[in-house]
């Protein structure tokens, strides 16, 4: 990459950070819906008993929140530039659409993963009291975390610049990304679970599933890239 | 022979559902649309006609 | 127009070949027998269900071919065969569908089972039904036709996940054409599955013929109707 399209790069990015630090708009409305959906997750377990294992339905609880989080970012994140003429401005910009679709990934990466980060010690507290904590250590989760979040900000980039200009906006979105996100939740449910619960065989576990959540990563984010000029100019 | 009719009676309705199934919708799939491929090929003579005799009109 | 004949003789012959299946499946297959020596009469329902399910996944491929294609060209007939082969792959995915819940009912004993195969396959459908959510809610023509296309190129991703998933990792669908011991179908079995396999691929060329002269005299006809002044 040469030196201007870096400065573009950075340039995108900094706006969308910047924006970010003035409003706390998405992570404030991100992190407050994480918050909302344990709420929901101890009503959803309060008929199941003390005898419950909060960590066998973790990994899976965890990313139901961070699945629903990332749509509610996602959207937000275009919204803004549609209804404010931004996309348009950009457009007109001599930037190459590559360094659009890469900053603007990595702004809705940069903000998904702040928000997880704030959101798990939260669960933790909220649910893991009693419980044994995270068998393995600590950095498997965020690995998992980053390589999840890596599919979920590059589809997610693509699909919300498609459904900002459709009629039914968010719900567009949550029918076009759910199922599209599903191998890579089910690979993320996996490498999280062999993370928390551990064991013998939990390393080998962890890391055949961080091998689907790699190869998806790269297939996704090739396509989505490679997509995205066709969708941003339409 | 007792013996197959108890051991395949039991499964026939599923079976016979998924063939029924397969034949109706395949059926039903191209009678619609032959008959809409017939009423748009009519519709299209109706409105040629309509062109040609404007056309002698003008002529 | 061109394409008439043949649209309609791949109907007749793939209507004629899979009707041959269909009775070389009942009169001629051998019934597969349960380790108990049960018969095993559901195994019949394999000989359409394959078919229809491999047929569904060939012509999703051409959703993102022509999706490749339109968004290369820009031209709207690649749009319209995409949408075409898209509504021909939900017509076989819900017949897929279908009859593999009537034979997961005989041979597991529940309607559906969360089993990687049924999910991958089932997630598979949303993205085709997904598809016409999102051409219904572009107003505009360009955009709908890019959207769609992109959408549709990733949607098809699932497909060999879905073809693959049982290789892949343990499942409890049957894994027939792996080529293992197990697996070994009777020459007869497997004739007639190959019969009906190019008997139904006949068919899906068909439909899809059928269904894109259907859009292209509805275009010609709306083209007409401008012409004479509305």
């Amino acid at each position: 990459m040469d030196g201007l399209a870096w400065r573009q790069f950075k340039a995108i990015l900094r706006k969308d950070i910047v924006m970010e630090l003035r409003t706390r708009e998405m992570v404030t409305s991100m992190g407050l819906y994480a918050i909302l959906t344990m709420v929901v997750y101890q009503v959803a377990l309060s008929e199941a008993g003390a005898s419950l294992d909060v960590r066998l339905v973790m990994p899976g609880l965890i990313w139901v929140a961070f699945i629903f989080m990332s749509l509610l970012g996602l959207n937000r994140s275009f919204v803004h530039e549609k209804d404010q003429g931004c996309i348009e401005a950009l457009l007109l910009a001599p930037i190459d659409r590559p360094v659009i679709f890469f900053s603007k990934f990595t702004g809705n990466l940069l903000f998904l993963l702040v928000v997880e980060v704030l959101s798990l010690p939260v669960f933790s507290f909220l649910f893991l009291q009693e419980q044994q904590g995270i068998a393995n250590p600590v950095w498997m989760v965020g690995l998992v975390l980053l390589g999840a979040s890596i599919g979920i900000s590059g589809v997610g980039t693509l699909l919300a610049t498609i459904s900002v200009n459709t009629s039914g906006r968010d719900i567009m979105l949550a029918v076009l990304f759910v199922p599209l996100m599903y191998p890579l939740l089910r690979a993320a449910v996996g490498a999280t679970f062999a993370a928390v619960i551990g064991g013998p065989a939990s390393a080998a576990l962890f890391w055949g599933w961080m091998a689907w959540v790699a190869a998806f990563d790269v297939i996704m984010l090739l396509v989505a890239f490679a997509l995205y000029e066709f969708v941003i100019g339409a | 022979m007792g013996d197959i009719y108890r051991e395949v009676l039991p499964q026939a309705p599923y079976v016979i559902g998924a063939y029924g199934l397969i034949w109706a919708f395949m059926i039903g799939f191209v009678a619609t649309v032959f008959s809409r491929l017939r009423r748009l090929e009519k519709e299209i003579a109706v409105v040629e006609a309509a062109v040609k005799r404007r056309e002698k009109a003008e002529a | 127009m061109k394409r008439r004949p043949i649209a309609e003789v791949m109907l007749a012959l793939g209507g004629l070949i899979t009707t041959a299946a269909f009775f070389m499946a009942f009169l001629w297959a051998p019934a597969t027998v349960y380790p108990d020596g049960r018969i095993n009469f559901s195994q019949k329902i394999f000989y359409f269900h394959v078919p229809v399910a491999e047929a569904s996944f060939l012509v999703f491929f051409f959703t993102a071919f022509y999706g490749v294609r339109f968004l290369m060209t820009k031209d709207r007939r690649y749009d319209v065969m995409a949408r075409v082969a898209t509504e021909v792959t939900l017509f076989f995915v819900l017949l897929t569908m279908a009859t593999g819940i009537l034979w997961t009912r005989v041979e597991w004993g529940v309607w559906w089972q969360w089993e990687p195969r049924l999910t991958t396959y089932f997630i598979m459908t949303l993205l085709v039904i997904g598809y016409f959510v999102l051409r219904n809610s572009v107003e505009d023509d360009e955009k709908r036709a890019t959207y769609a296309a992109a959408f549709g190129i990733l949607a098809f991703i699932d497909a060999p996940i879905s073809f693959f998933i049982t290789r892949w990792v343990e499942s409890i669908h049957p894994v027939v054409l792996a080529g293992g011991e197990s697996s070994g179908l009777e020459p007869p079995m497997l004739i007639t599955f190959i019969i009906a396999q190019v008997g139904m691929l006949m068919l899906g060329y068909a439909f899809y013929q059928m269904r894109l002269r259907e859009e292209e005299l509805h275009e010609r006809l709306e083209a007409l109707k401008i012409s004479i002044g509305g």
